[in-house]
């Protein structure tokens, strides 16, 4: 017995993650989707302990901006400072411990004023006012820097997306990023605009674990029996209603009809690509010409034939399959599940080009829209029945024996270096890289992930 | 007419679209919008603000045209929507209707609507907010210009169509 004196959980290992190479099985115990004791442990082992994603840049343009979130059950705010710079404190007055957010984001107008008994900070996290301070502390020596806010120890942005540990001695983002770095520059390329967050979000919330959310994203396996209705829809509309051009949704990967192949990426982060069967209906398209020359021909394809779709361990989502669309998700109980999105695109698009990117956005992506409430459905019913105590493995070995350890040659064109590569996304490698990943936050030494 | 004879007639016709969507007769439904018809839900900013402009920002749903409305329907006909499979119950509840005729012609109308929904998945649900219609007289009827749907739920809990709500 291999007790794992950090989180107190008294089980084995493989009484969660059976990974057994050699005999062609990996299964996942389903009572990782429903034991509250699994949950606490995730959040010291996982969520407070490595790297999580927080928000993105562009919702922090100008002094003073903030959104409001959390790391693991810490509430925590990102702040554009006064020097520029973006700031992560613990959202709590160091008073009394009122969230000190007004909102889930927005601006807080010169300094940060608690609701509750009026304690000021500025926006590096110092305490600049203390309201009748004198008749609480006469004294003239009275230090206020002892309640200056406490800071999230580490928080760095790569191409935009902002992440931040509690973990003082984490790994440098890059490290921990690894060769997903690659496709977070495939997803700003070719184009020298910046990116910004398109006006609008959704929050929504499912009655699941947060792992059942997060397995969904790597599992494009599940797309032609749940999605089968999109496509048929599309298809529908194509035809009696004309859609074309950048209007049209592309759905070769809903059909089947396209070269793909995913990777386990390390440290738990996936990855998928599709051959595009449209690649005239994405806005990147019209700058092929223009960008194409300055590129091998193994990039341009990587840049504007193929979409792409990864996924962060263990909380941020990014595809690109029909839209840009940034998804992060963070656990708010066992079975509930909190779910932000936004939709990313290039400062300055064309209004047309635009517009075709949010309502392909929109016929999939939200809870109202056309797909999504069809996954949220499925999120619903897994978490229902992972709660059988009778054939309680989950199986995820599809594939095993025919992943291609390392890289495959379109991961050498892209530079990147993965675990596993496969030659078709609906092998199920990419589950497997983050239950491995799982396993080592959960019940590995205890270093730094 | 006087504004209580307005009011009262508008009533009708939303009762009579309420009813329809109650009871699924979705064709009848989609007669009641014009061809470019538009049918929106704003999403809320991360700011809690509506979002102003629905051709460049994210919107819960954003359909400018009956045809786009008809791919919904299309799409329920499949019966392969799990979420959509068994068809939800829905009763549409709506009061505080008010209308005014515009300089144009179009009347615009406000309602508010509480939408009770039964779900095999979920069970039962609610979705409240207020309607703001544009209505285009046709002959002794209207066809719907515009519908904008706007939740009072800053948070999406589970998921909804164009049917519940």
């Amino acid at each position: 017995m291999n007790d794992n004196v950090t989180t107190g959980l008294t089980s084995e290992l493989s009484d969660f993650v059976d990974d057994r190479p050699e005999d062609g099985v990996f299964r996942v115990n389903r009572q990782v989707y429903n034991d509250p004791d699994i949950l606490e442990a995730e959040f010291q082992q996982i969520f407070e302990n490595g790297w999580v994603f927080l928000c993105l840049e562009g919702l922090m343009r100008k002094t003073g901006d903030y959104v409001a979130t959390a790391i693991g059950r810490q509430p925590v705010f990102v702040v554009r400072r006064a020097d520029g710079t973006l700031g992560a404190q613990i959202n709590a007055c160091a008073h009394r411990g009122a969230l000190l957010t007004p909102g889930r984001a927005g601006n807080f107008d010169g300094n940060i004023k608690c609701p509750y008994h009026g304690w000021r900070y500025d926006t590096g996290g110092q305490c600049i006012a203390i309201s009748a301070e004198k008749i609480g502390w006469p004294e003239d020596d009275f230090d206020r820097s002892q309640f200056n806010l406490k800071s999230v120890p580490r928080l760095e942005s790569y191409r935009g997306f902002v992440f931040g540990s509690l973990n003082p001695d984490v790994v440098p983002l890059p490290e921990h990023l690894g060769g997903i770095t690659k496709f977070l520059d495939l997803y700003c390329a070719p184009a020298p605009a910046e990116l910004e967050v398109v006006a609008g979000a959704c929050i929504h919330t499912t009655n699941c674990n947060w792992k059942v959310v997060h397995d969904n994203g790597p599992d494009p396996y599940h797309a032609p029996t749940v999605h089968r209705n999109f496509a048929a829809t599309l298809n529908h509309r194509d035809e009696k209603h004309g859609h074309g051009g950048l209007s049209q949704t592309e759905t070769g990967r809903l059909r089947g009809k396209v070269a793909t192949g995913s990777y386990a990426m390390g440290n738990g982060h996936t990855a998928f690509w599709a051959d595009k069967q449209s690649p005239e209906s994405f806005p990147v398209y019209a700058l092929k010409d223009q960008y194409e020359q300055s590129m091998s021909p193994s990039m341009a394809k990587w840049a504007f034939d193929r979409s792409r779709h990864v996924t962060v361990f263990p909380n941020l989502l990014i595809n690109e399959l029909a839209s840009t669309y940034v998804r992060t998700y963070r656990p708010l109980g066992i079975d509930k599940t909190e779910i932000s999105s936004w939709c990313v695109a290039p400062v300055g698009e064309a209004p047309e080009a635009r517009a075709a990117r949010l309502r392909k956005f929109e016929d999939f992506f939200m809870p109202s829209g056309m797909s999504t409430p069809d996954d949220i459905a499925i999120f619903e019913i897994t978490q229902e029945g992972n709660q059988a105590k009778s054939g309680h493995w989950s199986d995820m070995t599809r594939g095993a024996s025919v992943a291609t350890p390392g890289p495959d040659d379109r991961a050498r064109e892209l530079g990147i270096d993965p675990d596993f590569s496969s030659n078709n996304f609906q092998h199920e490698i990419m589950l497997q890289g983050i239950y491995r990943q799982w396993s080592r936050m959960m019940f590995g030494d205890g270093t730094t992930p | 007419m006087s504004n209580g004879d307005l009011n009262q007639e508008v009533a009708e016709f939303l009762y009579r679209e309420a009813l329809l969507l109650d009871e699924r007769k979705w064709q009848d439904w989609l007669e009641l919008y014009a061809e470019d018809a538009v049918f929106w839900v704003p999403s809320y900013t991360m700011e809690g603000e509506v979002v102003a402009d629905p051709e460049l920002s994210v919107n819960l749903m954003y359909v400018s045209s009956q045809s786009g409305l008809e791919d919904r329907i299309f799409r329920l006909s499949t019966e392969e929507s799990f979420a959509s499979s068994p068809l939800p119950r829905t009763c549409h509840m709506i009061s505080n209707v008010l209308a005014h005729e515009t300089e144009g012609g179009t009347v615009h109308a406000t309602a508010a609507f509480n939408v009770a929904c039964w779900s095999n998945q979920r069970g039962p649900e609610n979705r409240v907010g207020r309607y703001e219609y544009h209505l285009r007289r046709d002959n002794d009827d209207y066809h719907i210009g515009r519908k904008k749907v706007l939740l009072v739920d800053e948070v999406i809990d589970g998921w909804f169509d164009f049917f519940s709500i």
